[in-house]
């Protein structure tokens, strides 16, 4: 491969990159002074708290076995293969929902780690490097149920996952407002 | 080369242009924001000015608009270089935390390129064509590549920044990045065909476009006056991310495991 191979791929790559920074940037909202009374605001709303989580008994009981089983004894083949085929889509929306809330907490934490007058530079790679395989894995998961895999159970122990995040950045919000009571109240008020 | 009626509008509308982003810049309070991007603006304003008298004075290919031309190219890269290291610590210094984790990673990257830089411009010496355009192009994709780490990391921590700002940093990044693609044709082609001077007026006509829009950009920029002040950051307390951040990463890891768990079954 010639340098000019190399140099010319690169800038095309840089530019490709430019592009979508201008874009995420268009779709971004505008600079906000108070920023403070948002965050404040945002890590105190309801949406940090997972959403799609807390329907999992009724996702589970959707995609139970003892169902599937009772589909299999009654309903027609046809019948049968049409519920299979709705399980799975019910399974995927599940998936999709659990990243919601998944993002909807990493939009947090990143915003923690932004505010915080110092920050880890270990904890934030690592938390980078995480961030990453958790894209690669939850598009894998994502193929295994396009493929017909169950896993119903695994379903629950990544949400009670999701759940256990969101509780912890509860009680540390909690400690947050009782440490910093005097501190938040100006940047409110302003 | 002669000079035809394109290269006169464009140096003509480089030059307008120019004078009025400089105009702005004052007028509308970049100033107080960016004063090095700023100055380096005014030095391009003036260049442009400089360069008409030069060029009619001496002749377009004598030696004397010649040095004039790459001697004021290297005062307005190193107020380039200068510029984007302002505009990173207007960006990411009131936020403590990001910004000494991000000074590190920028110094290292710009360590990194500028050693490559030195490097392969010394290995194009023996001609001076590919000595400059390998040095410059080297040089672009430094800025390049700081410039789009710098807008990464405002990305991922969700850092907001007047828009002013961040059209700045657009626009330097424009630039630069079509200058690497521009400088890696022309250092190619330039060093094998430099008796086709027609290559040059590509690369010239490219880059004077392409800094152009990035005067616009910048014109855009600076269009609004700006508030008196900068927004700032205020900032919780580090207890609060102490606590939080390796509950976070754990949890994370442990979603991470489980995930590989699915895969296997």
């Amino acid at each position: 491969m010639s340098a000019l191979t190399i140099f010319v791929g690169l800038g095309l790559l840089l530019f490709v990159l430019l592009l979508v920074v201008f874009v995420h940037m268009l779709a971004q909202e505008r600079a906000d002074s108070q920023r403070m009374l948002k965050v404040a605001s945002a890590l105190s709303s309801e949406d940090v708290f997972p959403v799609h989580c807390c329907h999992f008994p009724q996702v589970r009981q959707a995609l139970s076995v003892t169902d599937q089983q009772y589909l299999k004894e009654r309903a027609s083949a046809r019948v049968h293969r049409q519920a299979q085929e709705e399980r799975r889509k019910v399974a995927q929306q599940f998936v999709a929902g659990i990243k919601e809330d998944f993002l909807r907490l990493d939009h947090k934490g990143r915003i923690v780690a932004s505010l915080s007058p110092g920050v880890s530079r270990k904890l934030e790679f690592e938390r980078l490097w995480l961030m990453l395989r958790f894209w690669m894995l939850y598009g894998l998961v994502r193929v295994q149920l396009a493929i017909g895999g169950s896993a119903i159970k695994e379903l629950a122990q990544l949400t009670e996952l999701v759940g256990g995040l969101a509780a912890q950045i509860e009680r540390a919000i909690a400690a947050l407002e009782e440490a910093s009571a005097t501190r938040l109240r100006p940047g409110i008020s302003a | 080369m002669p000079l035809n009626l394109s290269n006169y509008l464009l140096w003509a509308s480089a030059t307008v242009v120019g004078v009025v982003v400089c105009a702005l810049a004052f007028r509308n309070g970049l100033f107080r924001r960016l004063p090095i991007f700023t100055v380096y603006v005014a030095l391009v304003a003036i260049r442009q000015v400089a360069s008409w008298g030069v060029i009619h004075a001496l002749g377009i290919n004598s030696m004397g608009a010649f040095y004039f031309y790459w001697i004021t190219q290297a005062v307005l890269l190193s107020a380039r270089a200068m510029a984007i290291a302002e505009l990173c610590q207007h960006i990411l210094a009131p936020y403590r935390g990001v910004w000494a984790l991000a000074k590190r990673t920028l110094l290292g990257i710009a360590s990194i390129l500028l050693g490559y830089t030195t490097i392969t411009t010394l290995g194009n010496s023996s001609q001076i064509t590919p000595f400059i355009l390998t040095a410059e192009r080297g040089l672009e994709l430094a800025a390049t590549v700081i410039l789009l780490t710098l807008l990464f990391i405002r990305a991922y921590y969700r850092i907001r920044s007047e828009s002013a700002v961040t059209l700045v940093a657009l626009g330097l990044c424009f630039y630069s990045t079509i200058q690497v693609l521009n400088n890696s044709f022309s250092a190619k082609w330039l060093a094998q065909y430099s008796r086709l001077m027609h290559f040059f007026a590509w690369w010239e006509g490219i880059r004077r476009i392409s800094f152009l829009l990035a005067l616009i950009i910048w014109c855009l920029a600076v269009w609004r006056p700006l508030s008196a002040t900068a927004p700032e950051a205020t900032l919780l307390p580090q207890q609060i991310y102490n606590e939080l951040t390796p509950q976070v990463n754990y949890r994370i890891h442990r979603l991470n495991q489980w995930l590989q768990e699915m895969l296997k079954l």
